[in-house]
């Protein structure tokens, strides 16, 4: 009995690792969550088959929201995020989750509505002053709510607005320790729909519903412009400072997680902020558009 | 574990302190729920008692049809729904999708079937004997299926329960027509999607917490409504 | 007055002929018994006559008229017969709505319900029980119950499949008397099965024996099988389940089912050294009277019924479990068919 649970045990530590060993020569494979938005661009499609080329490595990307991308990363799950929420990718390197934020790319945000634009915000630059004019409307607004990047951009956009905003927060109990989630909406508002989904879900929201939203160019051009039934949304307010949004890589720090590839994870960035990796995504282009700007260069 | 136990402590902590974002979500799921349940029980309940007392051709294919339906996605019923009331839709200008209307519609088409098939076998459940002594004491035939009715009740009422608990927990019809617009379709279920997909699991479970003690307190309390018509 | 009369009502279900009945007369005012065994017919005919099943073929009359086997003309007699089921139910609620159920159908004022119920309950032994849960009640309350129910709507005719058959032998008891008051004195006919003889024998008027769907006169009481072998020109030897031997007339060759007719056996204390010719010895089981004389339930290997006068009966003075020889005298029997 013991001599077959031997054997048995023998057979599986050698497949695992004939099968490490696979991995290892047909080069190193890294875990990297990101945002459903960065997925949706196409512009991972492009970059990691050059990649691969360049430099053997492969990439497996979990899309998710921004927050639990982040938190993919503060698990330990994967070895690398990539995402676009400045602050809290800041305050990720600060936690000592991460290394360091290489700043890779930008492209910027979007306020849509229906062509009827009964807010009459078309053609305002100020993005702050486009949204108080919709919350004085009364239009419908149809807000992500999930946490995102583009969720956290659009509650900075309200707070600058001037409109009267409301905290929610609870409180909830995360490694034996109180802490408080909070949100700011406009108050009293049945106007606001915070629907707590993805970009695209919110765009054929707002369309169905043809209603204002926050969105980032990437989604709405795709939603626009790469569809058989275009979204009825037009962009109503762009350009201003404030709309736009920056993008970051970051390798899992091997000191809070010894598991991670740190050093492959450092290659991949460190590629992405590279002549090549940043003419790449300069040149990307989806449906004859630019979506993204390199910011390293 | 301290995972677990941190959903277990946020739970209760949400729950004491009558959240307001809780129960908001909380009575946006029970409101939704109740009132499918009551739509779907009052056209299910007479079907069901239809279906069992007549004898028409092809009833054992309906049967076999409704019981099939038991088994409809609710993704399915999400996506059939939405085609008919989206705004490029036939019921497009009722302007119905993303409403408390819209999930309730969806759930309605959920559960009749389970409605149906629960009251039919309920009511085939209950021996020959009641229909025969009903009938030996001078009743016609709708006395006799009210006596059936009767005599079935405790299996029927246990099918508006099933089909409360399946749509208080299904998620599909509620996140693809309700679209989980916070204090208007935001349903348990929808907000644990949302919390998930945020990362923030303790939420999510806290909110599943919650959801089993609903589910659990609804089971005991028919359990303790069965037990007082048996004694 | 006829109540049922009946000519060749058969009944199918499916290929199956479950009863086929040539002739079949029930008299107003008086108690039948519908005997035979398990699978006989018995409910199918008792479903019949209590309009709850329509026969294949046939026809019926009540009170002397012919009854068309529509379902509105069936619920309209169904008003005048009640049926009690074997095992019959409760519906689960009160005692008291158990019985308001069918005056409540008929539009009887609440206040004459009410006094209803009481008598009916009264005369069952069950008033105290009138606001109980029904099924909190045991097996004869619940049969004793059933029968106040079908009492309440003074029928004409109550029909009983099996009154005695699931109760206690007090209950037993009880009921038949109940069956034979509710007879006397409401003069309610009553039509009852038993797949026992013996049991409420006393209760009939007049007994009808049922065998594989069709009436007939014969009792299958003392029916046994039996294989007939030839003794000689004039006798033959049966067997009968192993245990008796006697010798016959002679019959022919082969298995068969034979008839002891119960008046013609013979009963005695006289112990003698040698067992004469078809005599056993068996033990007194049961005694019992009913119109014709006292019936004697013997143990001799298989189940005797003897008939005997009331003064043999105290000349013998049989006390049950007593020995007593047996004679079975060869024109005591007599075959009724053979196999194949």
């Amino acid at each position: 009995m013991i001599r077959v649970k031997n054997l048995t045990i023998g057979l599986f530590l050698s497949m695992f690792v004939i099968g490490l060993m696979c991995t290892q020569t047909l080069g190193e494979t890294l875990k990297m969550s990101t945002t459903t938005s960065t997925q949706a661009s196409g512009l991972l499609d492009v970059l990691l088959p050059e990649l691969e080329k360049d430099t053997g490595i492969r990439i497996k990307v979990i899309a998710k929201g921004t927050g639990a991308a982040i938190r993919d990363g503060i698990d330990g799950n994967v070895d690398v995020i990539f995402v676009h929420a400045k602050a809290r990718e800041e305050k990720f390197v600060a936690d000592g989750f991460g290394t360091k934020r290489y700043a890779v790319m930008h492209n910027d945000f979007v306020i849509l509505g229906p062509a009827s634009d009964p807010a009459g915000i078309k053609g305002m630059k100020d993005a702050a002053t486009a949204l108080a004019r919709i919350a004085a409307s009364g239009s419908m607004f149809i807000s992500r709510g999930d946490d995102s990047g583009t969720h956290t951009k659009e509650q900075a956009l309200w707070k600058s607005s001037g409109v009267k905003l409301k905290q929610t927060t609870q409180s909830i109990v995360k490694k034996g320790k109180k802490t408080q989630i909070s949100f700011f909406q406009p108050e009293g508002a049945s106007w606001y729909r915070s629907i707590g989904q993805g970009m695209g879900k919110t765009l054929t929201f707002a369309d169905e519903k043809q209603a204002y939203t926050l969105a980032d160019r990437g989604t709405y051009i795709k939603y626009k412009f790469g569809r058989e039934v275009p979204v009825d949304l037009e962009v109503l307010s762009e350009g201003d400072e404030l709309l736009s949004n920056p993008y970051g890589v970051i390798p899992i720090n091997p000191k809070t997680h010894p598991h991670v590839k740190f050093a492959v994870a450092r290659q991949f960035a460190e590629w992405l902020v590279s002549k090549r990796g940043q003419d790449l995504i300069g040149g990307y282009r989806l449906l004859g558009k630019q979506l993204f700007y390199p910011d390293a260069l | 574990m301290g995972f677990l136990t941190d959903s277990l402590v946020s739970a209760v902590l949400l729950a004491i302190s009558l959240d307001r974002e809780l129960m908001e979500i909380v009575m946006v799921s029970l409101r939704v729920s109740a009132s499918s349940t009551l739509i779907a029980s009052i056209l299910g309940i007479p079907l069901g008692i239809v279906v069992a007392f007549e004898t028409f051709p092809g009833k054992r294919f309906v049967i076999t049809i409704l019981n099939t339906l038991l088994a409809l996605p609710t993704v399915a019923i999400g996506l059939f729904v939405y085609a008919l009331i989206a705004r490029r839709g036939i019921f497009g200008p009722l302007d119905l999708l993303y409403s408390q209307k819209a999930i309730i519609i969806g759930q309605v088409i959920l559960i009749i079937p389970v409605i149906i098939t629960f009251t039919i076998a309920a009511i085939n459940h209950i021996d020959d004997r009641y229909h025969k002594t009903a009938m030996t004491l001078g009743a016609n035939r709708r006395q006799t299926a009210l006596v059936i009715f009767r005599e079935a009740r405790y299996g029927i009422v246990a099918a508006v329960i099933a089909a409360f608990g399946r749509v208080v927990s299904e998620v599909g019809i509620s996140m693809m027509l309700g679209g989980n617009a916070r204090g208007f379709t935001r349903t348990i279920t929808t907000a644990m999607a949302l919390e998930y997909d945020k990362g923030e699991f303790v939420l999510a479970v806290a909110l599943g917490i919650i959801l089993i003690s609903i589910s659990f307190g609804l089971n005991l309390l028919f359990h303790l409504m069965q037990g007082r018509g048996k004694k | 007055m006829m109540i049922y009369s009946a000519a060749n009502l058969v009944r199918r279900f499916g290929e199956r002929t479950v009863l086929n009945v040539d002739r079949l007369e029930v008299e107003k005012g008086y108690i039948y018994a519908l005997l035979g065994p398990n699978g006989s017919g018995k409910t199918t005919l008792l479903n019949i006559m209590g309009f709850l099943d329509q026969p294949t073929s046939g026809e019926m009359r009540f009170r002397e008229r012919e009854v068309n086997f529509q379902e509105r003309t069936l619920h309209k007699l169904r008003q005048s017969v009640v049926m009690v089921q074997q095992n019959p139910i409760l519906f689960s609620t009160s005692v008291y709505k158990n019985l308001e159920f069918g005056l409540k159908i008929r539009n009887i004022p609440v206040r004459l319900r009410q006094r209803v119920i009481e008598e009916s309950l009264d005369l069952v032994g069950m008033r105290h029980l009138i606001n109980d849960p029904a099924h909190k009640l045991s097996g004869g309350e619940t049969q004793r119950v059933v029968l106040a129910r079908a009492l309440a709507l003074s029928p004409e005719v109550i029909l009983c499949d099996e009154p005695t058959a699931s109760v206690d032998l007090e209950n037993q008891v009880t009921i038949t008397r109940l069956l034979k008051d509710i007879n006397a004195e409401k003069g309610i006919t009553l039509v009852f099965t038993s797949h026992d003889e013996n049991q409420a024998a006393s209760l009939p008027h007049f007994k009808l024996f049922l065998e594989q769907g069709r009436i007939s006169d014969i009792s299958y009481e003392n029916t046994f099988p039996a294989s007939i072998t030839p003794l000689s020109d004039q006798q033959s030897c049966c067997r009968i389940l192993n245990e008796l031997e006697l010798n016959i007339a002679r019959e022919a060759e082969g298995l068969c089912r034979l008839k002891i007719e119960p008046c013609r056996i013979k009963l005695s204390r006289l112990f003698e050294e040698e067992l004469p010719q078809n005599c056993v010895e068996g033990r007194v089981q049961k005694v019992s009277e009913d119109v014709r004389g006292i019936n004697i339930g013997l143990d001799c290997g298989v189940s005797l019924t003897a008939l005997i006068s009331n003064a043999e009966y105290r000349e013998l003075n049989l006390l049950v479990g007593d020995s007593v020889r047996i004679k079975i005298p060869p024109e005591a029997v007599s075959v009724l068919d053979y196999r194949n």
